[in-house]
């Protein structure tokens, strides 16, 4: 519905004159110029964006032998090596039973992140179903509660927590990754808030052919409800994917004193970052490690644009 | 429809189906009620030992003096912790940094906006240019502020390459200043990916019969931008005003990749670098002096809760307006 709107909707900029006067031809050659300007502001724009991406290729692609004679950035290699890249394999001075850090962390980061984002979301949407279809006591109450606890702004607190777990021993030894996983095991406040106006929009007779053909609250649950709330747990998904995989402060926190092996990727890239700051020639090596830590996450980007970019605007953008 | 109505409604229909027979209403629960009760005590509970609790703790112990974190050793210390932090020139720098850095923010919003109009203006490539736009937020903020010191890296960076000459931008005890800047960019680099997108979406939605009514009424391209088009999306833009305070305040992921503490605890030239977080981090965790930081924490805290609830508050007007 949303892609059929679009068509009718004149461009909000200057460029539409008077819908009413004649003389078409004439009428063209202004839009047709600032048509041009704008191609080029986006692309100006989208250059912008590139450059860093460019920038750090070209220098992960250059043989350090290349850097010790350059005085200045080399713009194209001459021999182009891929040795920042097999630096990783060799160089890697946290290495792990032959798994390169950068690996072991992508794996480390990828369990931290989906085991309490699958358990979390399928808890919020048990929530808000019974929010949604149900009354049970205190209801009303309970709801007012949630969202009230939802606009607490704890951004400031990020930290605070660090007190909390170390005096519960949670910041020792493996037990160190207890905090980063057990507090978003559970349903979170954020998103049965979100999820429960999508449930309510799930038609109240298809629960009440169910009860009638003898489903049980579970059964109703598992077989209609979360398969029908399915765009709007994406949603909820890929801003969780994309924050987990990003998470660097809070996972500092608990891992910046850990031992190597549990390190998520956010802490082995600064980790790397940090040593390589002391040596001279190790700009291919950088460069390197930063891009093969972005590149996973834009490739699932890339792949499925289209769940990311209606995901972010779920609900948002029909504010 | 709204979600009070919602409710009633369930609450009726929610009767009608479990309780079908004759049973006086709301005075006995069924099993799967109590059921639900619990289930819905589950966001609630672990929002209260996993947030709340951690929150109050640091209330507490910003009235003690503690060894080491360890709340065994918990001590009144008569405010001392607030007049040190009052007292510490650290503290205060740090605000100014952080201060000036959300405003990068707000740039970030104007930023997010010129390219979203720009981006509805077209039809073709609209949706190619919006894909390559969000990629900066795919990207973590780590490996973006590594790019970028690579880019303003002294000996063989790029700017330097590009203006040729050999400029110190990270770390220059004459101009310090030179690294806010850089982390400035860096942030305006990534931050508007968000609110492109948000941005978009949200000019769809406007009612393009407004745009028609304007354009037989006579009105030029800037007037209905400025009517039509900023009240259509003003939701949105307190939405995102509102994550852009919280998260501008909260700036830390950048800096400590591009001003990283030094052995002796400072970061950046002449601490330049020290933002609010940074501080309560070095703080809190590093020192273990987390009664301090708690300090530093609740009155960022207070700064943050102080700014969004103005916003808020335009934002629940404008909600009423719809």
């Amino acid at each position: 519905m949303a892609i059929a709107k679009t068509e009718k909707i004149p461009p909000a900029s200057a460029e539409v004159h008077s819908p009413a006067a004649g003389g078409s031809e004439r009428r063209h050659k202004p839009i047709y110029a600032w048509k041009v300007v704008l191609y080029v502001l986006l692309a100006v724009y989208t250059l912008w964006l590139m450059a860093p991406f460019m920038i750090v290729l070209v220098t992960s692609l250059t043989s350090s032998d290349e850097y010790l004679a350059a005085t200045e950035y080399i713009w194209w290699p001459k021999n182009p090596s891929l040795e920042g890249y097999q630096r990783l394999f060799m160089d890697d001075p946290y290495i792990f039973e032959g798994i390169p850090s950068i690996f072991l962390g992508f794996l480390n980061t990828m369990w931290i992140t989906l085991l309490p984002l699958c358990s979390s979301l399928l808890q919020s949407c048990l929530v808000a179903y019974c929010y949604s279809k149900y009354t049970f006591p205190c209801k009303n109450f309970l709801f007012m509660f949630t969202v009230t606890l939802m606009f607490v702004p704890l951004g400031a607190f990020g930290f605070v927590g660090y007190m909390f777990y170390q005096n519960i021993g949670w910041t020792e030894g493996y037990a160190s990754w207890l905090p980063l996983v057990v507090p978003g095991l559970f349903a979170s406040v954020g998103t049965v808030f979100f999820l429960r106006p999508y449930l309510d929009g799930i038609g109240k007779e298809i629960i009440e052919a169910a009860e009638i053909d003898g489903m049980g609250f579970w059964q109703i649950f598992f077989v209609i409800v979360l398969p029908l709330s399915k765009p709007a747990l994406i949603a909820q998904f890929i801003f969780g994917f994309v924050g987990g995989y990003n998470n660097y402060a809070g996972a500092l926190v608990y891992l910046e004193t850990a031992e190597s092996q549990m390190w998520t990727l956010q802490i082995v890239l600064q980790k790397l970052i940090e040593y390589m700051a002391k040596s001279q020639y190790d700009y291919n090596f950088t460069c390197a490690v930063a891009l093969m830590a972005m590149v996973p996450l834009i490739i699932v980007y890339l792949a499925c644009q289209r769940f990311f970019i209606e995901g972010i605007t779920f609900g948002g953008g029909k504010e | 429809m709204t979600a009070r109505e919602n409710d009633a409604a369930a609450a009726a229909d929610g009767i009608a189906l479990l309780l079908p027979s004759r049973a006086p209403k709301k005075k006995k629960w069924k099993p799967v009620q109590w059921l639900c009760f619990g289930i819905a005590l589950i966001p609630i509970i672990s929002f209260i030992v996993f947030s709340g609790v951690p929150v109050v703790m640091s209330f507490v112990s910003m009235f003690t003096e503690m060894d080491n974190n360890d709340l065994t050793t918990m001590q009144w210390n008569n405010f001392q912790n607030f007049v040190e932090v009052f007292r510490d020139e650290r503290f205060w720098g740090s605000w100014g940094t952080t201060f000036w850095l959300a405003t990068a923010q707000v740039v970030t919003l104007v930023i997010a906006l010129v390219i979203s109009v720009l981006l509805n203006a077209i039809r073709k490539f609209s949706n190619v240019f919006q894909v390559i736009f969000f990629i900066p937020y795919i990207c973590s903020s780590i490996a973006i502020a590594i790019m970028w010191k690579w880019i303003f890296s002294t000996d063989l960076g790029v700017l330097n390459s590009l203006i040729g000459e050999n400029i110190e931008w990270l770390n220059s005890y004459d101009h310090p200043t030179r690294l806010i800047w850089c982390v400035y960019i860096t942030i305006m680099w990534q931050a508007p990916a968000y609110g492109i997108v948000m941005f978009k979406a949200a000019l769809k939605n406007v009612n393009p019969s407004l745009y028609e009514a304007a354009s037989l009424d006579g009105a030029n391209g800037w007037n209905k931008f400025w009517h039509i088009t900023l009240p259509g999306i003003k939701g949105v833009t307190l939405f995102l005003l509102l994550a852009s305070i919280t998260n501008g305040l909260a700036v830390f992921d950048a800096v400590t990749i591009l001003a990283p503490v030094d052995w002796t605890g400072v970061a950046g030239p002449d601490d330049v670098g020290l933002t609010v977080n940074y501080y309560v981090y070095l703080k809190g965790v590093k020192n273990r002096e987390m009664e301090y930081a708690s300090v530093i924490s609740w009155a960022l805290f207070l700064v943050t809760f102080a700014i969004s609830f103005f916003v808020i508050r335009a934002r629940n007007k404008a909600a009423e307006e719809n």
